[in-house]
């Protein structure tokens, strides 16, 4: 029987749909500690990276049922790790505004949004980059997979391809051009910035 | 340029860029910091724990959550914490042998129970009513589009979530001003027992509770974006400048820009009560001798709560927590009263509650999950001092409290 640590990120999601504890806490072992150091580069306090870690590992075995990340976990996991981030740094803003007797005009008007719902990140911003990485020409696209997903370094993508690292180099470079400017159309550059840069699989 | 980025100054950002308030050289600036961070591992400050200390903290968190089945408050107020662990052991002791739980899933699957004299908590069941009057039964069924009407695609989801969409027409672009455009409703009723989430076409989030109905039109095509309300529902409104939000119930009128917030307007209950927990909303009062909407406007800030009965209007402070719990899964109990409590039973379970004798005075504290069936809850709350007792003989299930 296959162990769930040599399992991909999609068979986990798959067992995930199965209420797969096992799954969830292999997931959790796989990027934990690189979620961590997303939050706390960005919240500067340990405990609040934590519970933005925690937040959003449970957000995820919350909607296990209805995933469909499949190929983007590692993708996806960083970014909602960052925008969870700017919510708590966003609050505490607000928070000391409250404290003042002033209170900006913005505020009294009701100016308020949720967060980036991780549902929205999932099913629209995951989406659309999974259909824009499928369009990749063949080759890059497999590559952009091996280094975004698989976490490969040039040199491993090279020598499994049997390629120079200076071509694996343009293709990646391709890739995120091509990839920028199909989520471009749809999304603020800044959103894409942040979903583009990758997270590596630990190994 | 290191200068520039403060903590203070980043929060700033972070709260403007979240409300799309920021100026292009601010943009510039979050976008760099935000950009300058080298994700490679960080190193951990020798005065906070030690990695593995800070794994298996995380680790134990994730795996409680998953196995309990319900949120684990981190920040239990104190006086709660020694009273809950008592209850959770009694609780273990009192569910050995008496049901067992096939599996606590977030899609409320329902729990087989061996013991016959108990009732199974309320799930996700609505019944949504089309504009051409045809009902469609949102708990049974599969998942996935249900219906398309009048430019919109709806979608149910598996964990109890009906998504409205535009489908994709460029012709739409001049709709805002065609007065023409006419304005379809959709009704979605959730009966006792029932919960359901709605997601509005522009993206604002409604949470049904029990016992609830909510009317709204398919698009918002108008000036204002409104829907009426009969029951209790927590609201994530999208803002939009150009179109208020505007929640309408037979006693309140509320207008929104952008926030959340929870109504509850149980008939049964007489008052209607909106807490709001960011943003900011007005609450206009209606009374009944004129039919008409009050010429007073109240405005709420985060963490007040109206109350608005026979067209009056008054405002608190409170604590937002026990209203807006039921939206997080959890029934919150802080010095509530055994009549609220036990109307938050009765929706939930679907349970006639009856007292024999007087009303105790009892208050209730602590937090428990929905997903529990109605004698586990029970249990919880008769370390209150009340007793009580299913009687499911007659047609309706009755709670009796004594």
């Amino acid at each position: 029987m296959i162990m769930h640590t040599q399992m991909s990120d999609a068979e986990l999601i798959e067992l995930l749909r199965q209420d797969d504890q096992a799954a969830m806490r292999e997931i959790f072992e796989r990027y934990w500690k690189k979620l961590f150091s997303v939050a706390l580069n960005r919240l500067a306090v340990p405990e609040q990276a934590e519970e933005c870690v925690l937040d959003v590992l449970i957000s995820v075995w919350e909607r296990r049922n209805n995933l469909s990340l499949k190929h983007t976990l590692a993708t996806y996991l960083a970014v909602a790790v960052k925008y969870r981030a700017i919510r708590i740094l966003a609050k505490e803003y607000q928070k000391g505004l409250q404290n003042t007797v002033e209170l900006k005009a913005y505020e009294l008007y009701g100016y308020d949004v949720s967060s980036v719902d991780e549902y929205i990140l999932e099913k629209e911003l995951m989406e659309t980059l999974e259909t824009a990485v499928k369009q990749l020409p063949e080759k890059c696209r497999l590559i952009y997979r091996m280094s975004s997903e698989q976490g490969m370094s040039y040199k491993e993508i090279a020598k499994k391809l049997n390629l120079s690292e200076k071509t694996v180099q343009a293709h990646l470079t391709k890739a995120t051009k091509t990839l920028r400017s199909d989520l471009g159309k749809q999304y603020p550059t800044f959103l894409i910035s942040v979903v583009i840069t990758s997270l590596h699989h630990l190994s | 340029m290191a200068a520039k980025f403060t903590n203070a100054y980043i929060k700033e950002l972070a709260y403007k860029w979240e409300r799309g308030l920021l100026t292009d050289s601010e943009k510039a600036d979050f976008e760099a910091w935000y950009n300058s961070h080298n994700d490679k591992l960080v190193e951990i400050s020798a005065n906070y724990d030690a990695e593995e200390v800070i794994k298996n903290r995380l680790l134990n968190q994730l795996v409680s959550h998953m196995g309990a089945g319900h949120t684990e408050k981190r920040y239990l107020k104190r006086r709660f914490i020694s009273w809950i662990a008592i209850a959770a052991i009694l609780l273990l002791m009192f569910s050995i042998g008496t049901f067992v739980y096939v599996s606590e899933s977030g899609g409320f699957k329902h729990g087989l129970l061996t013991n016959k004299n108990d009732i199974n908590p309320g799930s996700n069941k609505a019944i949504l009513t089309l504009a051409d009057g045809r009902k469609i039964n949102l708990d049974a069924g599969t998942d996935g589009a249900i219906a398309e009407e009048n430019g919109m695609k709806i979608t149910k989801t598996a964990d109890g979530q009906l998504i409205y969409e535009v489908v994709a027409d460029p012709v739409k672009q001049g709709r805002r001003g065609d007065k023409k455009a006419e304005i379809v409703y959709n009704t979605i009723e959730t009966p006792k027992g029932g919960q359901y989430k709605i997601v509005l076409p522009d993206r604002s989030y409604v949470w049904l509770n029990a016992a609830s109905t909510l009317k709204y039109p398919t698009d918002f095509t108008q000036e204002n974006r409104t829907v009426e309300l009969k029951g209790e529902a927590y609201f994530e409104i999208q803002p939009d400048k150009y179109r208020p939000f505007i929640v309408k119930n037979e006693h309140q009128i509320t207008k929104v820009l952008g926030t959340q917030f929870n109504i509850s307007a149980y008939n049964k209950e007489e008052a209607v009560k909106t807490t709001l927990v960011e943003g900011a909303v007005s609450v206009v009062a209606i009374s009944s001798k004129e039919n008409a909407a009050s010429a007073l406007t109240t405005l709420l800030k985060p963490g007040e709560q109206s109350t608005v009965h026979n067209g009056k209007t008054s405002v608190l402070k409170v604590d937002v927590a026990p209203y807006i719990a039921w939206k997080k899964g959890v029934f919150y109990f802080d010095e509530t009263k055994i009549t609220d409590a036990m109307n938050q039973l009765s929706r939930w379970y679907d349970v006639e509650i009856v007292y024999k004798g007087d009303v105790p005075d009892t208050y209730f504290y602590g937090e428990i999950s929905r997903k529990k069936s109605l004698s586990a809850v029970l249990a919880i709350l008769e370390e209150g001092g009340v007793k009580f007792k299913i009687d499911k003989t007659t047609g309706t299930n009755k709670l009796i409290v004594y």
